[in-house]
């Protein structure tokens, strides 16, 4: 009995750091498509962690979220991003504000920081998934950076799903999810924000010829 | 360990790595022809090309030292240092007393440490540059391998590799660590760079600008350059096995009976041969990476291997 729980916490742990790698081909990448597929394979291994701890757990109402979240966050958002990005014919050039090595090396302290400062709440934890908690801080504080230093319109909103990725992940994995009624509502916001942001994206190429955000300084009078 | 078994090991393994290594080339070389719709060279071109290096005569230009004489046989003698300290077929390594993991990595930057002086040493143009971006791809490249190795190493609580081989073998556990998955991803991007393949340096190209390993060696010939061929092509094979030994030690003799070393072959070849298939499939998928988006890679490699370690130090 015990083995078999080592086995599946060190599984979902595993399936955490995996998580936490394509959030660093997020920040290192310098393609926009990368960065989309990444999002993708990302939000699939967050349903998978989703789908075993609902199995692991036998609560019926993460069942509903992982389904969702299937549908959502693994098929309709990286399929409508990739058909703005189509669009648009924007340079898949993704630009950055600090270059790739320094931002990666920022990156690096930020996960640090995340794995530092839950140390003594793991501890507390006797080591049962023990890696879930610092992934999802890091997951967050990575797409909050991504979203401060990326100039493009897209991977700023890449930037806010690897937030939300974050917070539902730890969530899910300290207290077995919030209540289906907030789960529901988070979704729904999420993919209301993204089309709205996606139909900006469309307006800003339209009005600017590029997606790139600091262009938006010209609307100053 | 037994007198026979002392002598039986060591050549058993110099047997498997130096015979060996020449065919993993081979078999990269025609699985890669065969993506690009072409039949290619026979999968024992290589010792053809061997042989063939060996019977010529060496030309040396009247400006090298003893340094550039000297350099074939260091890279040689050192990689086969090395195929000593690594366990292949079984859980025993040969020169187990004498030395660890870190011995190796120092070894490794030896044989590179002398090629690069070597491409200085004759004064053409496209060594220095080829032994410039080595040395600049290897100040990258070994910190990531050095932190991912100690992060193995602080897992089985040994840095000695067979110890690190049999602790994983003992424990079904103890592989599942998140720790080391990230310190095996940062482990195969090294790889990759350590040993010149494609996202990083194009080991079949000889043109001027790209050349990296090849340009440090372009001064070398006939035997010479058949050292430096057969070192390159076992440092491949040795790095592959390092991989394929410590987080895929399934089937790996821990004693040396006779039955015991016929499976763990077949079952290492087949190991060696997915990932040299890996290796195939990523050159035939990607193209090779500007020199200046190097250190984009690498440096992706170097925090995953940080994030390795402190993982491991925080989490266990």
């Amino acid at each position: 009995m015990t083995e078999q729980v080592i086995v599946s916490s060190r599984t979902i742990d595993i399936l955490a750091v995996l998580m936490l790698m394509m959030t660093i081909v997020l920040v290192g990448t310098s393609r926009l498509r990368t960065s989309i597929w990444a999002y993708a394979i990302r939000s699939f291994l967050l349903t998978w962690v989703s789908g075993l701890i609902a199995y692991f757990s036998g609560i019926h109402h993460i069942f509903i979220a992982t389904g969702i979240s299937l549908a959502l966050k693994v098929i309709v958002i990286p399929g409508f991003l990739f058909y703005i990005v189509n669009k648009t014919k924007v340079k898949t050039e993704v630009e950055s504000v600090i270059n790739y090595t320094l931002s990666l090396l920022i990156s690096c302290g930020l996960i640090l920081i995340a794995y530092y400062s839950m140390q003594s709440i793991i501890k507390f934890e006797n080591a049962f998934m023990g890696h879930c908690l610092p992934v999802s801080l890091a997951i967050t504080l990575l797409g909050f950076f991504v979203m401060i230093i990326r100039k493009k319109a897209i991977t700023q909103i890449l930037g806010l799903l690897a937030m939300e990725d974050g917070l539902f992940f730890a969530a899910l994995s300290t207290s077995y999810g919030m209540p289906l009624i907030v789960e529901l509502g988070v979704f729904f916001d999420i993919l209301v924000s993204v089309i709205i942001m996606g139909i900006y994206v469309y307006r800003i190429k339209e009005t600017f010829d590029s997606i790139d955000t600091d262009s938006l300084r010209e609307l100053k009078e | 360990m037994s007198l026979t078994s002392n002598i039986v090991l060591p050549i058993l393994q110099l047997i498997v790595i130096v015979g060996l290594a020449p065919l993993v080339k081979g078999f990269i070389n025609k699985i890669e022809a065969r993506f690009q719709c072409r039949r290619g060279p026979s999968i024992f071109q290589p010792y053809y090309n061997l042989i063939k290096l060996l019977r010529k005569d060496a030309v040396v230009s009247e400006t090298a030292s003893w340094i550039f004489r000297a350099t074939p046989y260091v890279a040689f003698v050192s990689i086969l240092i090395i195929a000593l300290l690594v366990p292949v077929l079984s859980s025993c390594v040969p020169l187990n007393f004498t030395g660890d993991v870190i011995l190796i990595i120092y070894l490794f930057a030896l044989g590179r440490f002398f090629l690069a002086l070597s491409s200085l040493d004759t004064a053409s143009a496209f060594g220095g540059m080829g032994g410039s971006r080595e040395m600049m791809i290897s100040s990258m490249a070994e910190p990531a391998m050095m932190l991912s190795v100690f992060t193995v190493s602080l897992a089985a609580g040994s840095t000695n590799l067979g110890n690190i081989t049999s602790a994983f073998l003992d424990s079904s556990t103890l592989l599942l660590n998140p720790s080391l998955f990230l310190a095996f991803a940062a482990l195969c991007i090294v790889i990759i760079a350590e040993t010149g393949r494609i996202p990083i340096d194009n080991p079949h190209t000889h043109l001027e600008l790209t050349m990296i390993h090849e340009g440090m060696v372009l001064e070398f010939s006939g035997r010479y350059l058949a050292l430096i061929e057969w070192a390159s092509s076992m440092k491949l094979l040795i790095l592959l096995t390092i991989l394929v030994n410590t987080f895929l030690p399934w089937g790996a003799a821990s004693g040396l009976t006779f039955s015991g070393l016929i499976i763990s072959f077949a079952l290492y070849v087949v190991k060696i041969g997915f990932f040299a298939f890996l290796i195939v499939i990523l050159e035939s998928s990607f193209a090779k990476l500007r020199l200046f988006r190097i250190p984009n890679l690498l440096g992706t490699a170097f925090i995953l291997s940080v994030l390795a370690i402190i993982s491991l130090y925080v989490v266990g």
